[in-house]
């Protein structure tokens, strides 16, 4: 398939828009990162307890029961077991949301955004090379290096 | 600080200096030249001697620096005269070695040579100039910016894909999907083990050095042993005329050199950046300053050139964060740092002050030893290079057993063995399918430095304080502008390629004309398509085969947790995606530009499908023999009865007892008495005792 200017022009668009959406979604994130503290809780059975800052008592459903990483293919290595204690990350303003390790909802922002910072970074140079402004600029250079 | 430098240069008159900077050549010179053998290792071995018998600390670590400095230049003669890369000289391999095959190796050499001194001595001065303003600099780079400077060097895998772009960044992705086999870094999956422990919990995943002598060296032994004939035509000419003749090209190509040297000393102060990293992205950077990228992947001398300079000129750049900051730069920097702490030597900013003379020391020792290798390169290379008029079989089947041993001595698990073969029969599928192999080593490479970096850093300052660095998004858009520039340059070549073969053949081996593109077909999409013919060619056969890999990554992938999944998983659709595109361009017969790669050389040669059945025979009693009395013996017996078995002439039988012996000698007293390795156990043995 030949490349002409018009794609170019639809990726920089594309790539630009996922970029605003990423980057919007990502200081969401961010937000929610900043509100984010750290709590000790405790396995009972299928759920998880623990205390807030201010030392409310919230029980969650266990996010993740295997204790150990899942072996390939095969489930849990270990599972938790009541009485386990585990560190989880909660939002201070609704700690019923409840994770463990980073932000929820990063990964997709940052693919978002850094999969259109490359769209329109290809998009530009792919645009420099078909428009022709390429071959104008050595033309030019060419040109004012003859005249001096 | 001034007093403490001048300190420093005044041991260039004392002797205990100059004992040390020739113990150091001797020690490492007649080491360095055996493959495999790395400066690391020879450092490992020589470090507890130099710290217990050197008390001065001044003369001990500058001894350690020649060791470091002067094996880069050491390096690249085995992978250029014997076919046999070490981690960091497959760029040198891969242009160096079919050099040597047309007859130029005194002249490579030569030329080489000249380029290592300027180049050390350029990393030198660059060490002496950048140490006393680099900290910020290096201290800027967190998790998150080496990651972004590894895809900066996966970019470069666009240059490094010559004609064939697709075939090029899909290699790059199953190098770095080859790097995440075994147990993941944070996650502790076990990835694509296949249920099998064995497969990277040993080395850690699969190691660098088993895989790169499995996927790149031990294909072209075999290919080259299969030949049945010297490296070197016999009408090569080996004398001092084309060493220096060699060296002068190399002195005159002083601006590339420095222009090389300075990218090796850049890519050298970032730690975490290895060997192998700088050798690739030296080669592409090079080749991204170069009009006509015709020759490389062919024999190109500016290629090796390239290589060789930030090679020898990265030692300087990864002193810096040795020095200043107490960061190993490299492997080897990382003994330096013991024997600094050994001598009572904390690294940081005192290496500037009241230890300025140890750093000065340092900086004189990397130049001189270079330039001394140099001369003595240039003294002793047309003795060597007589190497490439001896029966490749003899070599060949003295290297194989001695890679094997290479690989088993960087992580002493007998995994490493299995991995070599493995890789092996990857390389040669690869190379009889033409899909370059560079770009799957680049990938290999860089994949744990990008996945270990993100995790990291993501880990440590989450989504947002990773991937908002300013520094952290400059580099990445360098990265992806240097990709976007490259696949252009690169597709442009292609096309010429394509347009100068016209229309007398069909290189992805398809039997119809190429349709769609921007040839000569009719104008429309109806029309096209209706011209497009499918048809299944035997090339397709090793394409299907990626699509199901890929297909298959994809699918264990599903598997693993989060952390453990995110990277193999993204690969895995890359892959999948341009696996499908390819196998879908050969079934209509779309023309695929060359490869920067070496081709079966012994294919189509009289007597290549005997020769294979000989070699195979060979190399099972090897592995047999290794399995049940050991490495040892079976290196033995391979290097008796290879060469007469493959040649069946009189120069064979004399070619095998010589080699039989030297590996004798070899084995006695260089590996069991003076290096003390240790053999992999008999393997087999092992299995039945349970």
């Amino acid at each position: 398939m030949e490349i002409r200017s018009s794609h170019a022009v639809i990726a920089i668009t594309l790539g630009l828009l996922l970029s605003i959406a990423g980057a919007a979604w990502l200081s969401r994130v961010g937000e929610l990162a900043d509100r984010t503290t750290q709590a000790i809780a405790t396995v009972d059975a299928t759920t998880l307890i623990f205390s807030t800052l201010k030392g409310e008592d919230f029980t969650v459903p266990l996010i993740n029961e295997c204790k150990h990483a899942p072996a390939a293919g095969r489930g849990c290595i270990e599972r938790f077991q009541s009485g386990d204690e585990v560190l989880i990350w909660y939002d201070i303003a609704d700690p019923q949301h409840v994770w463990q390790g980073a932000t929820p909802g990063g990964g997709s922002a940052i693919l978002l955004l850094y999969g259109g910072l490359t769209a329109a970074t290809f998009g530009v140079v792919t645009l420099w090379f078909t428009s022709g402004l390429a071959a104008l600029l050595i033309r030019t250079m060419r040109l004012s290096r003859r005249r001096s | 600080m001034l007093a403490d430098f001048a300190d420093g240069i005044a041991y260039l008159g004392n002797s205990g200096y100059w004992f040390g900077f020739l113990a150091a050549i001797a020690i490492t010179v007649p080491i360095a030249l055996i493959p495999g053998i790395s400066a690391t290792l020879v450092m490992a071995i020589t470090i507890p001697f130099i710290i217990v018998s050197i008390e001065d600390p001044v003369i001990g670590l500058a001894m350690l620096a020649t060791l470091t400095g002067i094996d880069n230049t050491l390096d690249s003669i085995p992978a250029i005269l014997l076919g046999m890369p070490g981690g960091a000289t497959q760029v040198t391999f891969l242009e160096g070695n079919q050099l040597a095959q047309r007859g130029e190796a005194a002249h490579t050499l030569g030329a080489v040579y000249a380029v290592s001194a300027l180049g050390g001595v350029v990393g030198a001065i660059a060490l002496a100039v950048i140490i006393p303003v680099i900290s910020p600099f290096v201290l800027a780079f967190g998790f998150a910016e080496i990651a972004a400077m590894a895809m900066f060097g996966v970019a470069m895998v666009a240059a490094l894909s010559g004609g064939a772009m697709i075939k090029g960044i899909f290699a790059g992705v199953f190098g770095i999907l080859l790097s995440t086999v075994g147990p993941a870094g944070v996650s502790l999956d076990l990835r694509y083990t296949f249920g099998q422990e064995w497969i990277g919990i040993g080395t850690g995943g699969l190691p660098l050095i088993a895989t790169s002598i499995g996927v790149f060296a031990l294909p072209e032994i075999i290919d080259l042993t299969m030949t049945r004939k010297p490296l070197a035509p016999k009408d090569a000419v080996i004398d001092y005329s084309e060493i220096f003749k060699g060296a002068r090209y190399g002195m005159s190509r002083w601006p590339v050199t420095i222009r090389q040297a300075l990218f090796g000393v850049f890519l050298g102060a970032v730690p975490g950046i290895g060997s192998g990293v700088v050798d690739w992205m030296s080669y592409a950077f090079g080749i991204f300053w170069t009009k006509d990228k015709s020759q490389f992947g062919k024999g190109s001398l500016d290629g090796v050139l390239f290589a060789e300079a930030a090679q020898n000129a990265k030692e300087g750049g990864q002193a810096v964060p040795t020095l200043a900051l107490g960061i190993p730069g490299g492997r080897a920097w990382a003994f330096i740092i013991v024997a600094m702490l050994a001598y009572g030597i904390a690294p940081g900013q005192r290496m500037l002050t009241e230890h300025a003379d140890i750093t000065i020391m340092i900086v004189l020792s990397l130049g001189l030893g270079n330039l001394a290798v140099t001369m003595l390169g240039l003294g002793f290379t047309r003795q060597m290079a007589r190497l490439t008029k001896i029966p490749y079989p003899v070599l060949g089947f003295l290297i194989i057993p001695i890679s094997l041993l290479a690989a088993f001595q960087d992580t002493r698990d007998i995994s490493a063995i299995s991995i070599v073969l493995g890789g092996a029969v990857l390389g040669l599928l690869m190379k009889r399918y033409r899909w370059p192999r560079p770009p799957l080593l680049i990938g290999f490479i860089l994949g744990p430095i990008i996945e270990n970096n993100i995790i990291n850093s993501v880990g440590r300052y989450d989504w947002v304080g990773t991937f908002t660095r300013p520094l952290f998004i400059a580099l990445f858009l360098i990265a992806v502008f240097t990709a976007a520039m490259f696949t252009k340059f690169m597709n442009r070549a292609e096309t010429e390629t394509l347009s100068s073969i016209g229309g007398e053949g069909n290189l992805s081996g398809g039997a119809v004309p190429p349709a769609g593109g921007s040839g000569d077909g009719p104008a429309g999409l109806v029309p096209r398509v209706r011209q497009m013919r499918w048809s299944f060619t035997s090339n397709q056969v090793f394409t299907g085969g990626a699509v199901v890999i890929m297909a298959y990554v994809i699918w264990e992938a599903t598997s693993f947790s989060f952390f453990g999944r995110w990277f193999p998983m993204g690969l895995g659709l890359t892959g999948l995606t341009l696996a499908s595109i390819q196998f879908i361009r050969e079934g209509l017969g779309t023309k695929t530009g060359d490869i920067m790669d070496i081709g079966i050389r012994s294919q189509g040669m009289q007597g290549a499908r005997t020769a294979g059945a000989i070699f195979l025979a060979l190399l099972t009693m090897m592995l047999v023999m290794a399995g049940t009395i050991g490495l040892q013996w079976g290196a033995v017996a391979i290097a008796f009865l290879g060469p007469p078995a493959m040649m069946q002439n009189r120069t064979g039988v004399i070619g095998g007892l010589i080699a039989g012996v030297l590996i004798l000698v070899l084995n006695a007293l260089f590996f069991n008495y003076l290096l003390a390795v240790f053999w992999p156990d008999p393997f087999i043995l092992d299995f039945f005792r349970g």
